[in-house]
Formats: C-alpha cells, sequence, structure tokens
C-alpha cells in the first residue's frame, strides 16, 4: 500500500549547496559607482564650491589651483563645479530618456506580443519605419524640428529609443505566450490584462531591463553628441557635451576643460555598464 | 446509468497545410491529420486512461478537451454543453489539466502560494478562507506549508507535479486531464504521483482522464481505457479485460512490446519490420482504410479498402478491426510484428 | 585480468561548484569481458551517466576523476583518476550511445556523411569504399531504403530511426566496449523493441561488450545478463539480472521493483518509495538510502556501506540488512504487506 510522500522538513535545502544566490561583484560595485554619482547630482549645490553660472574675467583658463581645482575654463567658470551640475542634467536627461523609453516600449511590446494580429503588425511596422533610420540622423532631425534644449532632446530620445524595448520585449512574450504555464492559467480563467501583467510580464521584463542599463550609455552619447553639436542643452546651462565641444578649442594648452568631463562620462558610462553585466548575472543564477 | 461527463463525437483535428494559406478545414496531401473522427465517452467519477504512442494523436486530444486547441469538425460536449465554440468561465474551470512538463508548467517568477491563492480568487473563495484553503491544498498532495513561500525553481519534478496537481484542484473541477504527468518523473515519484491523482479523484468525486504511453501505469490507476493508433481509437473497454485479452492486433503489439522483468522467451528473439506510422508519415495516408495494415499480421484485402468501425464485442469493449469477430490464425497468442506486404529484409534476423 | 576488456575499478568522480565539493559517483567498480552485457540501474541523479562519460573521458565541465583506475585490454588507461590513454579510445575501443540522437547527430550533415566520417577515421578507410559501406550500415539497421535515406538529414527522420543512425555511426568505428546511456528512454515502445534488438544483435555478431545503463527494469532485463543497481553514486546491489530481480537483496532495489511493476503481475498496484531521492546527497553519513528505507536501524545512519558478496557466489549487496530484504519483497508479492 504506498504511501503519501510528505517531503520532509529539508525542503528548503531542496537544491545542492553552492545555489545560494550572492550578489556579483560587478553589480555591487556599478550601484556603488552610481549611488555616488547620483548623490554629486542631488548634492552638487552643497558641494560645488562655484557658482556653474559664475563668469570671471580675471580668471580666465586657469589651471589645477587651490582655489579651482580643476581650473577654469575660457570665461572664467570653475571646471570643477561646472562638473558636479553638469552631472545633474546629464544623468536627469538619460535616466529620463531611457525610463519613458522603457515604459512605452515595453507596453507596446507586450501588447503586440500578445494579442498578436493586426496589433501586433502595426505596432512592429512603427518599429521598421524608425529603426529604418540610422539613430543620429533621426534625433538630430527630430531636433531641428522641435528645437533644441531640455525638454526637447528628450522628447527626440524617447521618440527613438522605445523601438528596441518593444522588440525584445514582443520576442519575449511570443515564447512566454506558448508555455504551458500561461495555458494553465488561462484555463484556472485568467485572462486579459490581468494575465498579462501578472504571468507574463514578470517574464519578460528581465531582457528589457538588462538592455537598458547598456542603453543608458547610448544615451548619455546622445546628449553628449547633440551637446558638443550644439543643438542640446544650451549654454550656460553646464553639460558634458558643452563642455567637451568648448573645451576642444583648448586642447592644446589646457586639455583638462575637455578631458575632465570625458573622464565623467566613461565614469558614468562605467557605472552603467557594470550595473548590467552585475544583474544579467544575477538573474541568470535564478 | 451513470451520465456521460465528457462526450467526444466524431472529432476530428487537421493540421492544414501551411504553404496553401490559412485554410484549415481543407485537408490536402500534406495536411496532418492529428485526431481522425474519434469518439469517446467519460461517465462521471470515472478514471479512463488514453493510451498510444507517439504520433497517436492523444495529446492533440488531450489539448482539444481542455480548450487549448481547436477541433475541425466533431463535437465536444461537458455535461451535456456543446464546448466546441464558446466556453463560459465555468466550463472554462471545470475542466483543468495538468501538464506533461513539470519544468515548463509552472510560472517561474510567481511564488507557489499567489498561484494558488488567485486560483482560488477566481473560484470566488473569500480572502479570509484562502490561505487555509491553500495550506490544505498543499497537504492533500503531500507538501507542507512552507512551499506557499517559494519560487518553482526549489522544488524537484515530483514536487512541481504535485503542486500542478494542487493548483488544477484549487480550482475545484469536475475533470482532470492528466498529460503524460509521471512521463518526465523518476519511477519511485512516479507512484507517489498516480496515487495523489487516485486519491484526489476519489475523495472529491472527479473524473479523471489519464493520457500516456505507459500502460503499467494505466493499469494500476484506470478503470477504462481507449487504445489510440494514428489518430483513431482502435479499442476501448474495462482495463481487466483488455489487459487479459486484448483484441485489437496494435493493442496486443502494444503489451507484447513491453520488456518483461522475468521472461522465459526474450522479446528479442523475434523477427521485427519497419517503423510505426507516425504522424508526420501520416499525411501520405488514405482515409479509407486501416492504417495498421502494415505491421498487422490479421491484415487482409478489406484492410486495405475500409476503414474499420468501432464495433462492440462485448459490453463496454469495442474494437475497429475488421479481423475481429473472425477465427484466429493457430497457435498465435501476441502477433509477431512481421509485415504484410512482403518487404523481406528484416535487420536484426541477418545476424542470428 | 586480460580476460576482461574493459576494468574499472574504485572510480570516484567529484563535481566542484562555486568553492563546494559533491562527490557524485564513490568507489564503482566493475568488469565486462567481451560479448557481455552490464547493465545499470538507477534514477536520474545517481551518477550512472557520469560514470559512462568517465569512461569516455567527456565529464562536464567542473567534474573530474578524483580516484580510480580504469583498464583496457590489459592496458591501464587511467591510473589514480589520471589519464594515461583514455581519450585515444574513443570511438574505436569505446563508444557511446547517447539517450537524446537528436542533439548527438550534426543536423546539418546527412546521415551517410556521418556514418562514413566515422569510418575513415577510426578504420583506415578510402572515400568510396567508406560510403559504400555506410550505405551497407543503414542496411543492416533496417533501413528500408538506404541508398535514398543515406541523403537525408536527421530532422528528416523519425526518432526510432536517429537512435538506430546513431548506433549505427557509433557501431561502424567497431568499438570493443558500447556504452549505452538510456538509448531508448526518449522512443515509443514499439520502437523501442527495435532498437533493442538492433543493439543485441550487434553485440552477439561483433563480441561487443555492453555496459548499458537505464531507468527501466524491463529494458535492463530483456538485455543484461548482469545488472547492478545505482544510488546516489554507490553500487547497491549486483548479480544476475533474473535472480536480482526475483530476489532482491536490497531495500531499494525492492523498492524499484515495486514502482515498475510487471505488467502481467497479477498485483497491479504500484508502490511508491517514501521520500525524495532528489535532495542533496552530501549531507548523509551512513547509508544513503537509509532516510527513505523501511528496514533502516541505527547502525544505518554511519559508517561506510561497500558491495559485499551476500549468499551465492555472484550477488552482492550493500545492506546490512540483505537477509531481510527476501522477506520483504515476498511479503509484497503475496500481497501479506500492508
Amino acid at each position: 500500500m504506498s504511501q503519501h510522500a510528505a517531503t520532509d522538513v529539508r525542503l528548503h535545502k531542496v537544491k545542492t549547496a553552492g545555489e545560494r544566490r550572492h550578489t556579483p561583484a560587478t553589480l555591487v560595485a556599478g550601484l556603488i559607482l552610481l549611488t555616488i554619482l547620483v548623490a554629486i547630482a542631488i548634492f552638487a549645490p552643497l558641494i560645488a564650491p562655484y557658482n556653474p553660472e559664475a563668469q570671471n574675467a580675471t580668471a580666465l583658463l586657469q589651471g589645477i589651483s587651490a582655489h579651482h581645482w580643476l581650473g577654469t575654463d575660457e570665461l572664467g567658470r570653475d571646471v570643477f563645479s561646472r562638473l558636479l551640475y553638469a552631472t545633474r542634467v546629464d544623468l536627469e536627461i538619460s535616466v529620463a530618456a531611457v525610463a519613458a523609453s522603457w515604459l512605452i516600449g515595453t507596453s507596446l511590446g507586450l501588447l503586440a506580443g500578445y494579442a498578436g494580429g493586426i496589433i501586433d503588425a502595426i505596432i512592429m511596422r512603427l518599429v521598421d519605419f524608425v529603426m529604418a533610420f540610422p539613430f543620429y540622423v533621426l534625433i538630430i532631425a527630430l531636433v531641428f524640428v522641435i528645437g533644441s534644449g531640455f525638454g526637447s532632446i528628450l522628447l527626440a530620445l524617447i521618440v527613438v529609443g522605445w523601438v528596441s524595448y518593444a522588440r525584445i520585449v514582443r520576442g519575449e512574450v511570443r515564447v512566454v505566450a506558448t508555455r504551458e504555464y500561461i495555458a494553465a492559467a488561462r484555463m484556472t480563467g485568467i485572462r486579459g490584462r490581468w494575465l498579462l501583467l501578472r504571468h507574463v510580464l514578470p517574464n519578460v521584463v528581465v531582457q528589457p531591463v538588462v538592455y537598458a542599463m547598456s542603453d543608458v550609455i547610448n544615451v548619455i552619447l546622445a546628449i553628449v553628441t547633440l551637446g558638443f553639436l550644439g543643438l542640446g542643452v544650451q549654454p550656460p546651462t553646464p553639460e558634458w557635451g558643452l563642455m567637451i565641444s568648448d573645451g576642444s578649442d583648448f586642447l592644446a594648452t589646457h586639455w583638462g576643460l575637455a578631458t575632465f568631463p570625458t573622464i565623467a562620462v566613461v565614469i558614468t558610462g562605467l557605472a552603467f555598464s557594470l550595473i548590467g553585466d552585475g544583474f544579467a548575472e544575477l538573474v541568470a543564477e535564478g | 446509468m451513470t451520465s456521460a461527463m465528457l462526450e467526444v463525437s466524431s472529432l476530428s483535428v487537421v493540421f492544414p497545410d501551411r504553404s496553401y494559406g490559412p485554410r484549415p478545414s481543407r485537408r490536402t496531401e500534406n495536411s496532418v491529420v492529428a485526431v481522425d473522427d474519434v469518439s469517446i465517452q467519460v461517465n462521471a467519477r470515472e478514471i479512463v486512461g488514453v493510451v498510444g504512442e507517439s504520433g497517436s494523436g492523444k495529446s492533440t486530444l488531450c489539448r482539444v478537451i481542455a480548450g487549448l486547441q481547436q477541433a475541425t469538425t466533431g463535437s465536444l460536449r461537458y455535461a451535456g454543453n456543446d464546448l466546441a465554440h464558446k466556453r463560459t468561465l465555468a466550463d472554462r474551470r471545470a475542466i483543468q489539466m495538468i501538464f506533461q512538463d513539470p519544468y515548463t508548467s509552472l510560472n517561474p517568477r510567481l511564488r507557489i502560494g499567489y498561484v494558488l491563492d488567485e486560483a482560488l480568487k477566481v473560484g470566488g473563495m473569500p480572502k479570509a478562507d484562502r490561505l487555509e484553503a491553500a495550506k490544505e491544498l498543499l497537504a492533500s498532495v503531500g507538501l507542507p506549508e512552507s512551499v506557499l513561500h517559494i519560487r518553482p525553481s526549489r522544488l524537484s519534478g515530483g514536487q512541481r507535479q504535485r503542486v500542478a496537481i494542487a493548483r488544477a484542484l484549487a480550482v475545484q473541477p469536475q475533470v482532470i486531464l492528466a498529460d503524460e504527468v509521471t512521463s518526465a518523473l523518476d519511477v519511485s515519484i512516479q507512484a507517489v504521483i498516480v496515487d495523489l491523482l487516485a486519491k484526489a479523484t476519489l475523495d472529491r468525486g472527479l473524473t479523471l482522464v489519464f493520457v500516456t504511453h505507459n500502460l503499467q501505469v494505466v493499469r494500476a490507476l484506470c478503470q477504462r481505457v481507449v487504445v489510440l493508433h494514428a489518430g483513431r481509437v482502435v479499442e476501448a473497454g474495462p482495463v481487466s479485460e483488455i489487459f487479459a485479452s486484448p483484441q485489437h492486433p496494435y493493442t496486443r503489439a502494444l503489451l507484447a512490446a513491453i520488456p518483461r522483468l522475468h521472461r522465459s522467451a526474450s522479446l528479442l528473439a523475434e523477427p521485427t519490420a519497419d517503423e510505426s506510422t507516425t504522424s508526420a508519415e501520416r499525411t501520405a495516408l488514405p482515409q479509407a482504410e486501416c492504417h495498421f495494415r502494415q505491421l498487422c499480421p490479421l491484415a487482409h484485402e478489406r484492410c486495405r479498402q475500409e476503414r474499420p468501425a468501432l464495433q462492440a464485442i462485448s459490453a463496454g469493449h469495442e474494437v475497429a478491426c475488421h479481423a475481429v469477430g473472425q477465427p484466429e490464425p493457430s497457435g498465435d497468442t501476441a502477433p509477431r510484428m512481421s509485415s504484410s506486404t512482403g518487404d523481406g529484409g528484416v535487420p536484426g534476423d541477418r545476424r542470428g | 585480468m586480460s580476460e576482461y576488456v574493459l576494468d574499472v575499478r574504485n572510480l570516484t568522480i567529484a563535481i566542484e561548484r562555486r568553492g563546494r565539493t559533491t562527490t557524485v559517483v564513490r568507489d564503482v567498480s566493475f568488469a565486462v569481458r567481451p560479448g557481455d552485457a552490464l547493465g545499470i540501474v538507477g534514477e536520474s541523479g545517481c551518477g550512472k551517466s557520469m560514470t559512462l562519460r568517465a569512461l569516455l573521458g567527456i565529464l562536464p565541465r567542473g567534474a573530474r576523476l578524483t580516484s580510480g583506475s580504469v583498464w583496457f585490454e590489459g592496458r591501464c588507461v587511467v591510473r589514480d583518476g589520471v589519464d594515461n590513454g583514455l581519450a585515444a579510445l574513443r570511438g574505436g575501443g569505446i563508444g557511446l550511445v547517447f539517450q537524446d540522437a537528436t542533439s548527438a547527430l550534426n543536423p546539418v550533415m546527412r546521415i551517410g556523411n556521418q556514418i562514413s566520417e566515422g569510418l575513415r577515421r577510426h578504420a583506415d578507410v578510402g572515400r568510396r569504399a567508406s560510403h559504400l559501406a555506410a550505405v551497407d550500415t543503414l542496411r543492416s539497421l533496417g533501413f528500408p531504403a538506404p541508398e535514398r535515406q543515406q541523403r537525408q538529414f536527421p530532422h528528416e527522420l523519425s526518432g526510432g530511426m536517429r537512435q538506430r543512425a546513431m548506433i549505427g555511426m557509433t557501431t561502424s568505428c567497431k568499438p570493443r566496449v558500447l556504452l549505452c546511456d538510456e538509448p531508448t528512454t526518449a522512443l515509443d515502445v514499439t520502437t523501442q523493441l527495435r532498437v533493442l534488438r538492433l543493439i543485441d544483435s550487434i553485440r552477439k555478431a561483433t563480441g561487443t561488450a555492453l555496459v548499458f545503463v537505464s531507468h527501466d527494469l524491463g529494458v535492463i532485463a530483456e538485455i543484461c545478463s548482469q545488472v547492478a543497481v545505482m544510488y546516489q553514486g554507490q553500487f547497491v546491489e549486483r548479480g544476475p539480472t533474473d535472480e536480482l530481480f526475483a530476489t532482491p537483496m536490497h531495500p531499494y532495489t525492492h523498492g524499484l521493483l515495486g514502482a515498475v511493476p510487471d505488467i502481467d503481475a497479477p498485483d497491479p498496484r504500484l508502490f511508491a518509495i517514501p521520500g525524495d531521492g532528489a535532495a542533496a546527497n552530501a549531507d548523509i553519513s551512513g547509508c544513503p538510502f537509509h532516510p527513505r528505507c523501511p528496514l533502516a536501524v541505527e547502525a544505518c545512519r554511519s559508517g561506510e556501506f561497500p558491495l559485499v558478496t551476500v549468499g551465492g557466489a555472484d550477488r552482492e549487496s550493500a545492506c546490512i540488512r540483505s537477509a531481510d530484504v527476501t522477506g520483504l519483497h515476498r511479503r509484497r508479492d503475496e500481497g501479506t504487506d500492508d
């Protein structure tokens, strides 16, 4: 007579030892770096010794000194303070752009993947249309049309940025929709939005998040490039791209003016890259 | 007289030949007939086994009953309601399915407790009662309550199947479809799962349709069995009768092919023939014939011209074979799988 | 000693994952003569597949032989866990038939070519000759139209035919030892029979020694004259197949027999083995089966439990209460069990 084998209390050790989730070092390093950057952005007014826009005709193009830790630029503005304030601008725009793109792209991708049919077709043709244009060409064209400045480059980035997420998510949704656990949920009577958000979404959300991490870097580069081209944030607002652009005139003599903001971009890119890698590693174990 | 809980009538599922565009009802040369005019009746509280090898159509049939696949022709009734077109929420929940692969049938991102709670909620249970009910469900499948807080990745295959059973029961169904639920599990765990299913079915007065290729399990669990071959029902009847004296040559061959633990004359000594027909090869077979004839020792002219119909040979026992009712060839109880089309050349033989 | 074509002694395999080392195969020994057929029975995770892979030197990443030796035709090819020529045996000396033919066969190569390629590499045969030999091989495997079918790709064949093609590939190199890792598990029972016949006929015709791994007791009973039962990396019982299945002398074997009854047995019931075999195996001291064993006593909780000869020259069991297993088994058979 067979017995019901009630599993013993050892259930929590069901997986062999060594499966303990440990946070990958890359993730931790990236997060720490990002936290520092965000802190800089938030506390810039408190840390910066000078007003970033304050010009000082008597202290033009000065090198590193006790008064100006990273020197001054061609209008006498303190480079260090500008760097700190620029962190705000660049981080704000890039994070906002990526977050919005992610939201829009993921939602449309979910819809397209699950609904299929004509809705899928429309959304995907839209994606194809946007993707057909080279990234920078489209951004620049949009900025020309909408005008430059904080708000418009944000808009341009979002209009161009959502498509990658939509593609990724649609692909994932199509795979997940065929899985048996979705069929089982449908048989329980769960359908529509509930099914999509509670059952499908958690399984498709990882890919776009990992992609977002690398996307932030691209977006920052785009902002910087636009700034460099004079199409982005307008002076006197401090922004890394603008600083690089202005400073490139003085590369031979005062290399710091262009180099320090470049280093800032690299560090920010590194932070997100580490987070992206670390996150992928973390989720892969699970 | 028990009422019919599920009634499958002349059900066919034809997978279209895609190169002709989306016209599912056209049967062309390349369309695959997965389920071919199948009629089955399952009574309330019965445990029925549906047996077949790959290509027999048993999984497709199961999916049609579950509502996951559309039938091309024929009808499906549950407790009198026609399910072919529109299922109500109640209909949908009345028939629950447990899937073969325990590693893809549970949502990896959801905790077990959530899944059970949700199933109970959809059934209308008030929030206050749900936690207790979930714990009871887990207990009834032999799992501790700590399982509520974890995700499927922490569980083994057998444990996941138990959760799948608990989930199916949470909805309070009338019919459970078990599609090869033990095939992916270790043999020592199979018995547990089968036992659980049996107990759950009997305790709650449910009807169980157990789809499998494993005859040993059918014998242990089911009261009636339906044997499918190439999308058609070839034999159906009480388990005890069919195992004791199978009538259809395919059923006999199937039983004969199962390796025994203690066998005086090994199976291996007997000659064999070519592959049995799988659904991929069935595209080219004509409708008006018996699909088993190439491998059948009792095949004759009529088998090539006419599809055999299911006839009752005793109470509750039906067979679809032209040769049943004919005198058996002398001295042969288990037919040898020899080709009747004179193909000669059988592989293992030559080496003796 | 040289009567054995393959002699495995005290094989121990450990897996290292994230700093933790787990022993998955412990002190396994067996030997086969030409024409022998040894079955290894066990469930998933017991280490049977790992053992076979070790014999071919294709252990997965992180797994390694920590100790043991292997003799092939009298020559020592693995000494103390170190490869001493094992790799050279692959194909010509020792062949492996996998469970999943689909992943073992190259999907973009025609099966005829896959077979002839093996021939050219191992048997020093020219291109044209190997092509003809491949067609011949397919014919002997039971392919009805070998000339046409040798041009087919694996996905164009049914499961059984793929399996047979893979067997053909492996045996075309005429290995002296054929290792089979659940070759028929994924097949229909009628197809399984054909493939088993094929393997058996090859063994009889060429004198290849067979080491056949499976969880299916019936399959082992059909094709193997000797069987070893494996649990959590260790052999727990060994002996002639018929005898072992008729009168098991280890509680695990007894449990297995209850879970997969003979189709002809008068009692159709399935008996479960309580507990969960998948639980971490490293943590248990003593006999690995004792948490699930109906005959477990205090003495089972600690110590080592190697195979010892029990009743009869050929029978071995790791259970200290092997004599009681007989009674347990008989009671269940007679239905006097609870």
